[in-house]
């Protein structure tokens, strides 16, 4: 497996945390770059995350409601093959 | 279409023609997701309550007072807390190009917003990222007259808010008062704050010369209508989503709701699980009839949790003492 991270990102200048309000993703689903995986939801601004990588998504690293902090882990990913930078914090 | 300077921001005006929150929030949603452009749009809701996103509806609205009064509850795409419209509470959205960073999106709408009340001498500035407050002369408080809210979807932003010239300040707290008893959730909370009309110290003029000044601050101001293929794929959009029931209580996230109140000298209580706006588990006991509490359970269980159908679920139980129905009904949401 060539697993992978998708990370909280910066979203504000104000704040570096933010409430993951909802994962568009489960276990096991087949995703590509750019689909929407989980919205977060930071002074009052509700934003979507999308995906860096294609893959299948392996875990999801919170709970819903959780407050997560900028470079956190929210979901990991099988990435399929060995290229990719996805860190976890 | 010619475009308008905002606060150096190029945008559109649209005058959407609706005054409901749906048929507006539908709108923008159009705006937001197959335009290019920067839009600004300005209008006024009929009574109602509009919920953040991923708000607990049942936290955040006293459904005993709204239900019997006629004022809907909906849901927005973007953040942030409850707030109560209605005429006199003057909405406006700027939506276009979401930039590298919201607050950009935020301050070019409070920007424009406190300027045109500076120019007539109200003394208004922002606070925090995007509400917009005047202090009380007297007491020094800061009152607030404006809050905004955001989503930012594929590149594009909507930031919209509320501007309180002549709102009915008394039908904003009952509507947005606490309710009876606690929930635990894990939903996005409202911050409550002191609020206040600027109509006082407008020299009383109405609401609609008070956006025709908004209107004229802003040069080179031309309106924009939809069109009828516009207006059919705004009505679509209402009808699928904004006055789904689904999407406006059933988005509500999973929450518990605790009560413990004395009642006609016994002691009623009521624990009532929720989830996608629907009763999956009550347990309710009121120590004057200890007999019915099955009964209650049987009634309210897998029904909507909302004021009128607790009322209903107790009025097969208590079929002949409505006044009892709704006095309890007010203590289980």
């Amino acid at each position: 497996m060539n697993k992978m991270y998708i990370n909280m990102p910066h979203l504000s200048a104000k704040s570096s945390k933010g409430t993951l309000c909802v994962y568009r993703v489960k276990p096991g689903d087949k995703i590509k770059k750019g689909d929407i995986v989980a919205e977060i939801e930071t002074d009052k601004v509700v934003s979507e995350i999308e995906s860096e990588y294609d893959g299948i998504i392996d875990s999801l690293c919170r709970e819903e409601g959780d407050e997560v902090s900028e470079g956190e882990a929210l979901l990991s990913l099988d990435k399929g093959n060995p290229s990719g930078n996805g860190k976890q914090k | 279409m010619k475009t308008i300077e905002a606060s150096g921001v190029k945008a559109i005006f649209v005058r959407t023609g609706f005054y409901e929150a749906p048929e507006n929030l539908a709108a923008e949603e159009l705006l937001l997701k197959d335009r290019t452009g920067e839009y600004l749009l300005i209008y006024e809701n009929n009574p109602c309550v509009v919920v953040g996103k991923y708000q607990n509806i049942y936290e955040e609205v006293r459904l005993p007072y709204t239900e019997p009064n006629g004022v809907p509850v909906y849901r927005r795409e973007s953040g942030g807390g409850a707030v109560y419209h209605g005429k006199g509470n003057i909405n406006f959205s700027f939506i276009g190009p979401a930039g590298d960073e919201p607050q950009q999106r935020y301050d070019e709408a409070t920007g424009w917003i406190v300027s045109a009340l500076n120019s007539i001498g109200i003394p208004a500035y922002v606070r925090g990222a995007c509400d917009i407050v005047l202090k009380d002369g007297k007491t020094g408080t800061e009152k607030k007259i404006s809050g905004s809210a955001q989503c930012v979807k594929s590149g594009r932003s909507l930031v919209h808010g509320t501007l309180l010239y002549n709102a009915d300040i008394e039908a904003l707290r009952a509507s947005l008062s606490p309710p009876s008893g606690t929930y635990t959730s894990r939903a996005i909370k409202s911050r409550k704050s002191p609020v206040s009309n600027i109509y006082p110290l407008f020299c009383r003029a109405s609401t609609d010369e008070f956006i025709t000044h908004l209107c004229e601050f802003i040069p080179h101001l031309e309106e924009y209508s939809f069109t009828s293929e516009e207006k059919y794929t705004i009505s679509e959009l209402v009808s699928s989503k904004y006055r789904d029931e689904g999407f406006i209580f059933g988005m509500s996230p999973k929450c518990v709701f605790n009560n413990r109140v004395e009642i006609s000298g016994g002691v009623f209580t009521s624990h009532i699980t929720v989830e996608k706006g629907i009763i999956m588990n009550a347990d309710i006991f009121w120590s004057k009839e200890p007999a019915h509490s099955a009964a209650v359970v049987t009634a309210l269980t897998g029904r909507p949790y909302r004021f009128e159908s607790c009322v209903h679920a107790l009025s097969e139980v208590f079929p002949d003492d409505s006044e009892l129905c709704l006095l309890l009904a007010h203590e289980m949401i």
